[in-house]
């Protein structure tokens, strides 16, 4: 087990006053998963479920309310010093807007260098070649080193930023929407791309998605987030054949497909995601769920298994 | 046969800027009868936004311009109208539109039942608040937002994004427009919202014999709504015919790809088939075919000319050296 | 990938500093304010060397001498002379220096303590974030003049005490102002991925931030130039600021309002010289602040 979070939390303060907030968004509210060296696990979720604030979380990005985060074991809360630097090193991001993610002002050499540079003093010939390794490695030019991020198109930005994840060779790379920001024929690049370098490298992925296609394409295994909490999770095949949670399943039902005679069922779901901040009763789920009873409103269900790896969060889901 | 509602003849809008002239919209043909909705399916930059902005009569001020071409809408053309009459007779009356972001289209300033409002006082529909509050009422009650004569006196930011959007929606049909311009309505909204957002399109068009162009860059949203689909390749488009056949059997390169490069539901850890290389340049577009660089049925014929376009079936229209079905 | 290579090597290669020269020459230059500002400078540097007569030679003789085009005028004085018989444009060149080289300090010095306590303010956020902005608010609310009465009644009226008011006075600006930048800033993703990659506060700072807000300081000090111009000229015109012999433009007014009814060009011309600098400077800020902001760079 490479990743571990366990009963991870994020309350978000909200409200004015210097010293005291008045109220809090509940971004994350205990999620617990694992993830298996060479896998990729998914969060996948509407917006507001949490999965951008986990995966903030996991990059050190944002300290935790609540939970532990391991990796390799080591509680990541514990880490300062050497210890921070080797995490630094072994896990990397992609983010979505790769116009917001490389500094415009900085040569593509010198934004791929800079994880390098963070961990290691790096002679110039050595460094050249190790960005021109990972260039190649995206299949961009060495020539492209020396331009600037504006001169490439927005799939080429996508390159360099995953050339820059790859540069110190890390063991993870956390993937917040890495295509949504692509336009459509470019993403199938990409993603191939991504594809490849997990093999070639043996990387494991923490991917999150909102596009559903897309995560049963590329994810192994996938958990679903509703409001702050996880409602389901399992491998990618238990979870797309047989999905268990009624919020899955209406997910999925509502994905429109690119076939005029298989759509989406126009009464899959009602209502919308609640406030964060004053969340449902029972499962946050109910005021939508077309099978909630009365139980829902006021027991919030447990987790309980549903199948082999397969577990969910529903008081009508039976185990298999 | 009957006039359609909305004719576009070989339409050619120009962005003027200091790099040069993008040739946004180079030679766009296309119609739209009343109760139909035509998908105009296309990526960034392929110029089905300009399109719909030039139907609109919206380009930007300084930099863009229709250069040739005609829009007829009952047998008027817009594109020869003064701004005057477009503002006074058309835009939001007859011809109106949605756009993307339901946040920038609302005014946070102003109550809802103003800017549901707006439109009929504008253009004389409704005399005193009195009767622009009943007309408000009935249109926010079309776009299914309930109980809207409590929420007329909300501000935007108290409704939710999908609320928003249909406060959008109720807007532009507030005077019973002809036509409909509907600029990635959903792209922003989540799934199990962009699903109800499907549903409330469908009704309308029933509903109202109103005609819509739909604007989107996914294909999921296009076959969920639409009756015919336009695709839209580096200014022009590539193919047009019925929503069955641009994705039961597509006969352009284009389509084809793009149906085989994105994942969908169902399939499962396999090789996407991506299309290598990227859109030409639109200030200095290739004379042949745009896709011809990154086309796997490119000959030399393909980058000397243009190619002419064909009529394959009745309405399947496509604009290629070897139109037809996927090699195997 | 080869299409890659192929749209790759069609780029033209720019550098940061091309984009800007390209950009600068595309909108119409401030050309007559830039040349103004020259002149302020030229002059600032020369002084008394390019002063037609000794700005502080007394010549009783020659008092009161109007411009040279009025009636009675001559083109020994082209400006005039005032009450004690000195030359209003020797006065007026030598004068430039106190002006230019307040707003330099000001520039300088408050730009980069402002703009540096701005940073970390905006930055760390939380307990130091308040504890500064409220300092600022403290500092905002008193004021410039009674602050200079303070200063110069403690330390002596003098050329340090202008600068030492000036700089208290303006730091308070680009703290304010770097602050609500950095906020924006510091939420943008290459930073985040930059603390992803290992990088430390400094690196942050310095690559990530700092030249960011650079274009924010340039303009902003541009635009302090015409303020500070003003504010040493009301500081000397009250007699807290430059004193005699020293010529200063705020000096020069003070000197000649007695005589305003019988020598209307002797506080006429100084003012037009701080009038004409603080236009420039303005004009030349806003365009700046045109140029540099990528939001209106479009078209």
């Amino acid at each position: 087990m490479l990743l571990e979070v366990r009963d991870l939390k994020k309350h978000f303060p909200v409200g004015s006053g210097l010293l005291r907030a008045s109220g809090a968004v509940r971004a994350v509210d205990g999620v617990s998963f694992s993830v298996d060296v060479g896998e990729t696990f998914a969060l996948v979720g509407e917006s507001g479920c949490g999965k951008t604030t986990i995966a903030r979380m996991v990059l050190m990005l944002e300290r935790p309310t609540a939970g532990a985060i391991l990796f390799d074991g080591k509680d990541l809360a514990g880490m300062s010093g050497a210890g921070l630097k080797a995490y630094r090193r072994q896990v990397q991001a992609v983010f979505q807007d790769p116009y917001a993610s490389l500094n415009p002002r900085l040569r593509v050499r010198t934004i791929i260098a800079e994880p390098i540079l963070a961990h290691e003093r790096s002679g110039r010939a050595a460094l050249r070649r190790r960005v021109e390794e990972v260039l190649d490695v995206v299949g961009l030019p060495a020539a492209a080193a020396d331009l600037f991020p504006h001169e490439f198109s927005g799939g080429q930005r996508q390159r360099i930023a995953i050339a820059r994840a790859l540069a110190v060779n890390p063991r993870c790379i956390v993937l917040d929407e890495p295509i949504s920001a692509l336009d459509v024929s470019i993403r199938a690049q990409v993603l191939n791309l991504l594809a490849d370098i997990q093999e070639r490298f043996r990387l494991t992925y923490l991917i999150i998605a909102h596009d559903l296609a897309l995560v049963e394409h590329f994810s192994t295994r996938v958990g679903v987030m509703y409001l702050g909490n996880m409602v389901e999770a399992g491998p990618t095949d238990a979870v797309f054949d047989r999905p268990r949670h009624p919020y899955t399943q209406a997910l999925l039902a509502s994905v429109p497909r690119p076939d005029p005679d298989h759509q989406p069922p126009l009464d899959a779901i009602r209502g919308e995601i609640a406030s964060a901040m004053a969340p449902p009763s029972g499962c946050k789920f109910h005021p939508r769920c077309p099978r909630a009873i009365d139980r829902c409103a006021v027991e919030v269900p447990a987790w309980r298994s549903l199948g082999r790896d397969h577990a969910g969060a529903c008081h009508l889901a039976e185990g298999a | 046969m009957s006039q359609p509602l909305l004719r576009v003849e070989n339409l050619r809008t120009h962005l003027f800027l200091k790099r040069g002239v993008v040739k946004a919209v180079d030679g766009v043909n296309l119609h739209v009868d009343a109760g139909e909705t035509l998908g105009l399916v296309g990526e960034s930059g392929s110029g089905k936004s300009m399109t719909s902005l030039s139907i609109l009569r919206l380009l930007p001020r300084q930099s863009g311009r229709i250069v040739e071409g005609h829009i007829w809408v009952d047998g008027v053309d817009l594109a020869s109208l003064s701004e005057e009459e477009m503002a006074r007779d058309w835009r939001g009356r007859r011809v109106s539109m949605v756009s993307q972001d339901p946040m920038t289209s609302l005014n946070p300033v102003f109550t809802v039942g103003d800017q549901v409002g707006a439109p009929f006082r504008y253009h004389g529909l409704a005399h005193g608040a009195r009767a622009v509050r009943e007309a408000a009422v009935k249109v926010l009650r079309r776009v299914r937002i309930p109980s809207p004569e409590k929420r007329l006196d909300d501000y935007p930011h108290q409704f939710s994004g999908g609320m928003r959007q249909r406060v959008v929606a109720a807007m532009a049909i507030a005077c019973a427009p002809r036509l409909l311009i509907a600029d990635e309505p959903t792209s922003n909204l989540d799934v199990t919202i962009q699903v109800q957002m499907i549903a409330l399109f469908r009704e309308l068009q029933r509903d109202s014999g109103l005609g819509i162009i739909l604007i989107t860059h996914d294909l999921g949203v296009a076959a969920s709504i639409c009756q015919r689909v336009a695709v839209m390749y580096a200014g022009r488009i590539v193919e047009v015919g019925d929503v069955r056949t641009i994705y039961r059997s597509p006969a352009h390169p284009y389509t084809q790809a793009l149906l085989n490069a994105i994942p969908h539901l169902g399939q499962r850890r396999r090789r996407l088939h991506a299309i290598a290389g990227q859109p030409p340049s639109l200030i200095d577009p290739p004379v042949g075919c745009r896709f011809a660089a990154r086309c796997s049925r490119r000959t030399a014929q393909c980058d000397a000319e243009y190619p002419p376009e064909v009529e394959l079936a009745s309405g399947h229209k496509v604009a290629c050296w070897r139109p037809g079905p996927e090699a195997a | 990938m080869t299409a890659d290579a192929g749209a790759l090597a069609t780029l033209p290669a720019r550098g940061p500093l091309a984009l800007l020269m390209a950009r600068l020459r595309g909108r119409g230059l401030p050309w007559l304010s830039m040349l103004m500002l020259a002149i302020v400078i030229v002059a600032a540097i020369g002084g008394e060397a390019l002063a037609p007569h000794d700005p502080n030679g007394l010549d009783l003789g020659a008092a009161f001498r109007p411009p040279a085009w009025a009636e009675k005028g001559s083109w020994a004085y082209p400006l005039g002379t005032d009450n004690l018989g000195r030359d209003i444009l020797s006065r007026i060149i030598a004068g430039a220096r106190v002006s230019v080289v307040s707003a330099l300090y000001a520039i300088v010095f408050a730009g980069s303590i402002g703009g540096l306590i701005g940073m970390i303010s905006g930055y760390f956020g939380g307990i130091v974030d308040a504890v500064i902005m409220r300092l600022v608010d403290i500092q905002l609310s008193i004021p410039a003049l009674a602050l200079a009465l303070v200063i110069a009644a403690v330390f002596g009226a003098d050329f340090g005490t202008v600068i030492v008011v000036i700089i208290v006075t303006y730091w308070t600006w680009y703290a304010r102002i770097v602050r609500g930048e950095i906020l924006s800033l510091k939420e943008r993703e290459y930073v985040a991925l930059a603390k992803v990659a290992g990088c430390g506060t400094g690196t942050i700072f310095f690559r990530h931030l700092l030249p960011n807000i650079m274009n924010t300081l340039l303009v902003l000090s541009t635009l302090q130039v015409g303020q500070v111009i003003i504010f040493e000229a009301s500081l000397s015109f009250l007699g807290l600021g430059i004193q005699a012999p020293d010529v200063s433009w705020g000096l020069m007014l003070s000197d000649a309002r007695n005589y305003l009814t019988n020598a209307w060009w002797a506080i006429t011309m100084p003012g037009i010289a701080i009038m004409l600098t603080c236009l420039s400077a303005n004009m030349v800020g806003d365009w700046l602040r045109d140029t540099l902001d990528p939001k209106r760079r479009q078209l």
